[in-house]
């Protein structure tokens, strides 16, 4: 493989124009004692084919035959052909971030259509060109609502994602923020004891439907941040929002949370994108690029980065935004995901896996396995007892080529016997029955 | 170009989703339910392939041209890369799943092959972005400095942006 056209003809006329007659002439002005002056001790390049092959070897080694109950954030829903048709499209797999809107039309477009998918389904007034992912988007939230507000303490439901809480906390003493956990009562949040913590409060972080999969009383955990003015933060699902109300709709100042679920493949964790949605109050102390819609000169509409005063390259010091790339190409994924499902297929999205996930219930309890929260009404998610440590039923099942689930008592006491199982649209009633049998 | 919204008409379908005969959808409390469908775009697949063509045609990118800009990684990615990302056996594990053996080695391999160029005793390879090695950069620094004082923190780590060798 070569990605280099230049020949040595090329070379050496160039060396000649700038007078000299070996390449390492051109470092003579670095000191010897800093400059590299052996042979890199790595393997020889192999061929295209001879990596090709390499790299099949390694993935046929990864056990991806199992069947797939694992979610807890990243799920494995169909991605369709056409998505990958249009990422391999070579204008926008090799596209630089669109400084120069005149050869970047579309990308900018494209980001735009995708800004106003993400306003759609989560019910805000505008959203960023896409963020990292669905933990780091967290943290972005927090540094708004702290300069929001110009408080410092930031409450997060224990029912939100722990690689979420993980991430906020990680960044939180750069902020300045103190992080209040409220924890669950069985497996949902309690909207009194949200209240109780959120005085004084930035925000209040939540997930819905939360990382048990249960459906929280997210209107009431808004409400509660609401009351004591902090701001509600909506950590969502977007296949799930077809059939669950929209986090503006129940009074959330921002919405936020991983895309991967729509358009994107798991890929062992990434790269995904996050997404972060806000009420036009907090406008300019979004993070992120946005794209917004102008007039050209003609009088032709096109697209272009606005509120750049925002931005790092501009302000400096006083930026409320530090991210000049995004995950543009996989936020497309979404958008051209999106653009297939329709209103119509999304909804039927949402219902399939709910529809499965209860056949699931139903089917477990026959089998005798208890429900963890057997109260609570569930997404596309549920915890369930496997009546053993969950790890060791785990590799029971494995054994059967079931991947059964995430065991949640790495995260959470007292749930050492449990599983997390996600059902998608890519599970069957065949493939229930086989969980079903794995975990009896 | 019209936005994609604009070429949409309501009734028409893109995609298809399984619906398991015979299986009931649970209801969603009234409260929670959506009230308002999201104003997605209705379109047929060729529709939506169509968009997406038409819009890549309005771009520039390395393929199309030289694009001397270095700030970025304006630089060219091996196509075979795309194609070898998307192996099943890479393509759909799960993040949550037990650490393949595979994928320890492999990151072992890559980090050994940057050993060579940039020879630190250790290199962690990080999956996210810049963001994220800056961040657990300022994190240990600030660690460091904590236990050994000023002396120390500054003579041993070394930022790569991530960009470049992805």
């Amino acid at each position: 493989m070569s990605y280099l056209s230049l020949t040595d003809a090329d070379r050496e006329a160039m060396l000649a124009t700038v007078g000299v007659s070996t390449i390492d002439e051109l470092f003579a002005d670095i000191p010897p004692g800093v400059r590299f002056d052996r042979a890199l001790d790595v393997p020889p390049a192999l061929t295209e084919a001879e990596l090709q092959r390499h790299m099949e070897e390694l993935a046929a080694k990864n056990a991806v035959e199992e069947i797939c109950f694992l979610g807890g954030g990243i799920y494995d829903h169909y991605v369709p052909a056409v998505v990958d048709a249009v990422l391999q499209r070579g204008e926008l797999l090799t596209a630089y971030t669109p400084y120069q809107p005149e050869m970047s039309q579309g990308v900018l477009q494209a980001i735009f259509e995708y800004q106003t998918a993400i306003c759609e389904l989560t019910g805000m007034d505008v959203s960023n060109a896409s963020g990292y992912d669905g933990t780091t988007v967290a943290a972005d939230a927090c540094f708004v609502a702290k300069h929001a507000t110009g408080r410092s303490k930031v409450v997060v439901t224990e029912a939100t994602s722990p690689q979420v809480r993980q991430v906020v906390k990680t960044y939180a003493p750069g902020f300045g923020l103190e992080i209040v956990e409220v924890p669950h009562v069985d497996g949902a949040t309690d909207p009194d004891r949200v209240r109780e913590a959120a005085a004084d409060a930035a925000a209040v972080i939540f997930q819905h439907p939360n990382f048990f999969g249960v459906l929280e009383n997210a209107p009431e955990l808004a409400a509660a941040a609401n009351e004591a003015e902090a701001m509600p933060i909506a950590h969502v699902d977007l296949v799930s929002l077809g059939v669950l109300e929209a986090p503006g709709a129940y009074g959330s100042a921002l919405a936020i949370g991983e895309g991967q679920s729509v358009g994107n493949a798991m890929s062992y964790g990434g790269p995904h994108y996050g997404f972060l949605a806000a009420r036009n109050d907090y406008i300019r102390r979004l993070p992120g690029r946005i794209v917004g819609e102008t007039v050209d000169a003609a009088g032709e509409r096109g697209y272009v980065l606005t509120l750049q005063t925002r931005e790092q390259h501009i302000r400096r010091e006083k930026a409320t935004s530090n991210i000049t790339t995004n995950q543009t190409l996989l936020a497309l994924a979404g958008l051209v995901h999106l653009s297939l499902l329709g209103p119509q297929g999304l909804r039927e999205l949402g219902e399939t896996c709910m529809a499965l996930a209860q056949y699931a219930k139903t089917e477990l309890d026959k089998a005798g396995l208890e429900l963890v929260f057997p109260e609570r009404t569930t997404f596309k998610e549920f915890a369930v007892r496997t009546g053993r440590n969950a790890r060791e039923a785990l590799q029971a099942a494995r054994a059967k080529g079931v991947y059964a689930g995430y065991p949640l008592g790495r995260d959470y006491e007292g749930l050492d016997d449990a599983l997390l199982v996600a059902f998608t649209e890519r599970r069957t009633v065949d493939e229930i029955d086989r969980l079903v049998e794995a975990l009896r | 170009m019209k936005l994609i919204y604009e070429k949409s008409k309501s009734g028409r379908r893109g995609i298809g989703i399984p619906r398991p005969e015979g299986l009931a959808v649970p209801e969603v409390p009234e409260e929670l339910r959506r009230k308002r469908p999201p104003r997605l775009p209705e379109l047929a697949e060729p529709e939506v392939l169509r968009h997406f063509t038409e819009l890549s045609t309005r771009n520039f990118g390395i393929d199309t041209g030289f694009y001397p800009l270095g700030s970025c990684t304006m630089k060219y990615n091996p196509r075979v890369n795309e194609r070898l990302v998307g192996l099943p056996g890479f393509a759909r594990l799960h993040p949550l799943a037990r650490i393949p053996a595979l994928v320890v080695a492999y990151v072992a391999r890559i980090t050994g092959n940057l050993g060579a160029v940039v020879p630190f005793a250790a290199i962690a390879a990080h999956r996210l972005h810049f963001a994220a090695h800056a961040l657990a950069t300022e994190r240990l620094t600030d660690k460091q400095q904590q236990q050994q004082g000023h002396q120390a923190w500054c003579q041993s780590i070394l930022l790569a942006p991530g960009a470049h060798v992805d």
